[in-house]
């Protein structure tokens, strides 16, 4: 599969992961809503729950319906963006080196290779297998995919010089992939290190609870998708010319 | 203020740790929003609406979790 092949299939999976979350998102909150109306219309339901032994009615069930949307809904499926939105960047990143493994000169190699290799013309042969390369790349994404939003798009316009996403998309970008280490590593409570990732674009202070309104919600969705497609048609676009 | 549905008061809920938040009837809608603008509260509306058995469409504007419930209550009260 070539490289313009490759890219294709990244956004297209990306993209499609991006919209069944969504649906997942606005569906799960539909049935909620219809939970909240059909308790406010007097309709009656228990449910117990035989794994904790936990019994709720539908007044404990319409009073958690709000927490369950505002709250866990849309903090999961932010992530979820984020999860996939990651995975698209690594999986093109590690695509374009693989294609592109001159980009690796500087690179070292595993000393188990020289010693393999009965001279420079079988290290080289070693060096352009698959696997080696392979090895190479994975170490340099494991390394990109730890440091900060801005540090990935400035590696990829090393490599690739694309030309995009903008300053002010990487930088709302940072914004929500903070929001989202918020929400898994600090319980939402607003610290210095969300405060210092997003920069200009924070939404809050430290100490506050951080809310993911549907409007911040929908935004990073569609932000996300806007960059993986540009960045994508960007390096298709590059890849045959 | 009055829900244009049921001929009830608009009310709002406050459920658990989420913020408070105020079924509305997709018709009075626009009305809400702006009494709600020019009190300078802090909101967000679902971005769809339902309809059951063929009620009119209720949407949910949402409020922040530090957003006062009773203060909102107030002001949609203030309105006849």
């Amino acid at each position: 599969m070539g490289l313009a092949e490759t890219i294709s299939r990244l956004r297209d999976d990306a993209i499609a992961a991006l919209d069944r979350s969504h649906d997942y998102y606005v569906h799960t909150k539909i049935a909620w809503r219809l939970v909240q109306r059909m308790v406010r219309q007097g309709h009656r339901v228990t449910i117990r729950n035989r794994t904790t032994g936990t019994t709720t009615t539908e007044t404990q069930l319409a009073s958690q319906a709000q927490e369950y949307v505002t709250g866990y809904l849309a903090s999961a499926t932010l992530q979820d963006f984020v999860a996939v939105f990651e995975r698209f960047v690594l999986d093109f990143i590690s695509a374009w080196l693989t294609a592109h493994p001159k980009s690796l000169a500087g690179k070292q190699l595993k000393f188990r290779t020289v010693l393999d290799s009965q001279d420079k013309d079988e290290v080289v042969a070693a060096v352009v297998q698959d696997e080696v390369v392979a090895a190479v790349v994975q170490d340099e994404v494991v390394g990109i995919a730890y440091g900060p939003v801005g540090e990935w798009f400035r590696y990829i316009e090393k490599i690739a010089q694309l030309g995009c996403p903008s300053k002010g998309e990487i930088e709302r970008i940072a914004e929500i992939k903070a929001t989202r280490d918020l929400l898994v590593h600090n319980n939402g409570v607003v610290n210095a290190i969300y405060v210092a990732k997003s920069g200009v674009r924070a939404r809050s202070s430290a100490g506050e609870r951080i809310d993911v309104p549907e409007w911040y919600h929908r935004e990073s969705w569609e932000l996300m998708r806007q960059v993986i497609s540009d960045v994508a048609g960007a390096a298709i676009a590059k890849s045959w010319s | 203020m009055i829900d244009a549905s049921t001929n009830q008061p608009l009310s709002v809920s406050v459920d658990g740790e989420a913020g408070p938040y105020v079924m509305v009837p997709v018709q009075q809608l626009d009305e809400v929003q702006a009494v709600l603008d020019r009190a300078k509260v802090r909101y967000w509306v679902d971005e769809d609406a339902i309809s059951l058995d063929g009620e009119p469409a209720i949407t949910v504007v949402n409020f922040g979790r530090d957003t006062d419930a009773e203060s909102v209550q107030g002001i949609l009260d203030s309105v006849k």
